[in-house]
């Protein structure tokens, strides 16, 4: 299977997801330390990764979807590249954050393999329930195309 | 060892993994709802031709990272933010360090912004995660106030 064609997966650029909504409960919050060997925090205050949960459960669509979007085939291997964290406020438990999400740039090189790696940005923003921003986390997935 | 007074090329105390926990991993899948298999099912990741050990989140081992900062930064301390890029997986067993040195100190009004290069490393010396952090630390005077 051929790679699919550039300017039709560039018309993804500036594409907004749903979104959602995220409250994270004080038992998510301890069970979440535990399993990242994180000391509990003053007050019951999340670990910071929850920045990245909230970007992660809070696209609007599944990974699956994702996939769909950027037209991976079965063949295909969908990679994790780069990850940018921006924390402006520490998240906390039984408050309601939402997360709006947008699809940023999208790009094509070949790898030193001659193979085809198309890159998809993802940009997600949290924001508490006064729209005011606690962080933003920016994706870059990867999508190695299988050889023809 | 804390951040009292960070300077240029100070190491930051690392923070240690023994044995990556496949129970974690089951755990992180929950809480991320993160369906794939790799982090849970042996037969995936036989399949997807990653060896023999479950595959830990990038998330988790990422917060590795976060664990030393925040250990080294104290209570007063924030990560304001950190970019970084995944080169390899961890695996259930491995043992893995998270370091950092610091790379820049910018004396603020209100504080000091401390930029570090970080990583988690492999025991077999394979960089799975490389990147920069920025974490915020309180005045000096504001510091010893509150000690």
């Amino acid at each position: 299977m051929s790679a699919p064609d550039l300017d039709d997966l560039r018309q993804l650029a500036g594409r907004v997801l749903p979104g959602g909504s995220l409250r994270i409960a004080p038992y998510e919050v301890a069970i979440a330390d535990d399993a990242l060997e994180s000391p509990h925090r003053e007050g019951g205050r999340p670990h910071p990764i929850w920045l990245v949960i909230a970007s992660l459960r809070g696209l609007g669509i599944t990974v699956d979807e994702l996939c769909e979007l950027a037209r991976k085939s079965p063949q295909d291997t969908l990679l994790i590249g780069d990850v940018e964290i921006s924390h402006r406020a520490p998240l906390s438990s039984g408050t309601e954050y939402l997360t709006t999400a947008r699809i940023g740039a999208v790009d094509r090189r070949e790898t030193r393999d001659g193979g085809v790696l198309d890159t998809l940005v993802v940009i997600v923003d949290v924001l508490d329930d006064t729209r005011a921003t606690m962080g933003q986390v920016t994706s870059t997935y990867l999508v190695k195309r299988a050889v023809a | 060892m804390s951040a009292a007074s960070p300077t240029l090329g100070d190491e930051i105390p690392t923070f240690v993994v023994e044995s990556v926990s496949a129970e974690n991993m089951k755990l992180m899948a929950l809480l991320l709802r993160d369906p794939n298999p790799i982090h849970f099912d042996l037969d995936a990741v036989a399949s997807a031709g990653l060896g023999s050990r479950v595959v830990n989140q990038g998330g988790t081992t990422l917060a590795y990272v976060y664990n030393m900062l925040e250990a080294w930064a104290g209570p007063e301390g924030a990560v304001r933010r950190v970019g970084c890029r995944f080169r390899g997986n961890v695996f259930a067993g491995d043992h893995v360090t998270a370091g950092g040195v610091v790379t820049c100190v910018r004396i603020l009004p209100d504080g000091i912004d401390v930029d570090c290069d970080v990583w988690v490393e492999r025991s077999d010396g394979v960089r799975v995660i490389t990147g920069t952090a920025t974490v915020g630390l309180p005045a000096p005077a504001t510091r010893e106030a509150t000690t």
